[in-house]
């Protein structure tokens, strides 16, 4: 669950377009063992996001994404479409008005993922290629905590999130897909150089086991991985920046029940000071 | 500052260990995928009153199609090939991730031979071939065929 959408500076406003592409790399089976993906499953999203602050230390923002699919091979196909939208509420319960050496600013957030993509369960193209999205509507409730010291920067996230149960009528399924809860916890660190920033992030997510009952029974094997960012932004005149990012999943934890991506994200983001 | 800002860092590499891999080797793949075809008639389906086997036309692969062949033979008359006595229905499903595939195509070619084909696995991992008999909506007997694709 993104909680990029969320203001944890000094700033009233923020807008985001972003443009990432991403290659499945491997595939983790619930035991843990790992399999590379002979061939390419690519997924470009094009991702606008926006938050703005109101009442003072409340916020409000969401994130819309498009996305294209395509997989390769035999029965290669392309397909594109919303993914799921999501929305924010945030208010800032841990101000930094004295600038403390130490505690961080503090934000608070519940998110809502609502499930406009298509997901698998509702798949019509032969080897699924045309799902956008999770497919399960979702509330999250999490805090992020920002710190700056002069040139470095340090930020975490934690959030957790329930998933709703889904019924389905398909070719595949006539029944109900229970995927129960969720979380995640990220650490991200930065240095700057005058207009350049360079960062870096682990993410880490942690999803129950999604359990269908129906025509088919099933219990379902919880899902975890961990993606690894390095940044590079640079900041150009009146409060724009463009940023870069490479994200691999495939260097960091244990993962499990995962399908595993590197990917590269290009973005500008606009911010308007208080 | 720069103290404070390393000893977080530190922090979040202490928790976060490196990746460990541990790969399937292609050559446990192929023989898991001549080991989950039985041999021929190994399985009884007592509902049925048959026994059958599930021979690969095409072994499946990642990214391709495939297809196999079950054959259903009688359990008092070895060899003789007969129908289920119920309506056969083949699903693809990943109980890992609690999701199926694209329908399979089924397909009679003579009495107990059945093509099953547009066999597609959406992606790698642990899959089970649901080969079912129902009567109207009503689940009869059920086995599973375990594969890793």
């Amino acid at each position: 669950m993104s909680v990029a959408s969320l203001i944890t500076t000094d700033d009233k406003a923020q807008f985001a377009a972003s443009l990432s592409q991403s290659r499945v790399d491997t595939d983790v089976f619930s035991n843990g063992v790992w399999q590379k993906r002979a061939n390419g499953d690519v997924t470009q999203v094009l991702k606008i996001e926006t938050a703005l602050i109101f009442a003072d230390r409340y916020q409000y923002g969401f994130a819309v994404p498009v996305q294209t699919r395509r997989r390769e091979g035999t029965e290669s196909a392309t397909s594109s479409g919303f993914g799921d939208v999501s929305a924010q509420l945030g208010y800032e319960f841990l101000p930094d008005w004295d600038y403390n050496p130490w505690r961080p600013k503090g934000v608070g957030f519940v998110t809502l993922v609502l499930p406009t993509g298509k997901s698998i369960y509702e798949s019509d193209q032969s080897g699924g290629s045309d799902t956008q999205g999770r497919g399960f509507l979702a509330l999250g409730l999490g805090a992020a905590f920002s710190k700056f010291w002069g040139r470095y920067d340090a930020s975490t996230a934690l959030e957790i999130h329930k998933s709703f149960d889904k019924s389905v009528n398909s070719s595949q399924l006539q029944g109900v897909v229970r995927p129960g809860l969720g979380e995640s916890l990220s650490f991200s660190a930065g240095v700057s150089f005058k207009d350049l920033r360079m960062g870096a992030s682990l993410a880490y997510v942690n999803e129950e086991a999604i359990s269908v009952r129906g025509s088919v029974n099933s219990d379902g094997s919880p899902q975890q991985y961990t993606t690894a960012s390095l940044s590079g932004g640079y900041a150009l005149s009146d409060g724009w920046a463009a940023g870069l990012v490479y994200s691999d999943q495939t260097l960091f934890g244990s993962p499990t029940n995962a399908t595993l991506s590197k990917s590269v994200l290009a973005s500008v983001t606009k911010k308007w000071a208080r | 500052m720069f103290g404070k800002f390393l000893i977080l860092a530190l922090a979040v590499l202490a928790l976060a260990a490196c990746a460990k891999p541990n790969y399937l080797s292609p050559q446990t793949q192929e023989l898991a995928d001549v080991a989950e075809s039985p041999k021929a008639c190994s399985q009884q389906l007592v509902s049925q009153q048959r026994c059958y086997s599930l021979v690969w036309q095409n072994v499946p692969q990642e990214s391709q199609a495939a297809s196999f062949v079950l054959n259903f033979y009688s359990l008092f008359d070895s060899g003789l090939p007969l129908d289920p006595l119920d309506t056969l229905t083949v699903t693809l499903w990943m109980p890992s991730m609690g999701h199926g595939s694209s329908p399979v195509r089924l397909k009679k070619i003579s009495d107990g031979v059945f093509l099953v084909d547009r066999v597609f696995f959406i992606m790698p991992g642990e899959w089970e071939i649901l080969i079912r008999f129902k009567k109207g909506e009503e689940l009869i007997e059920q086995v599973v065929q375990k594969i890793t694709i």
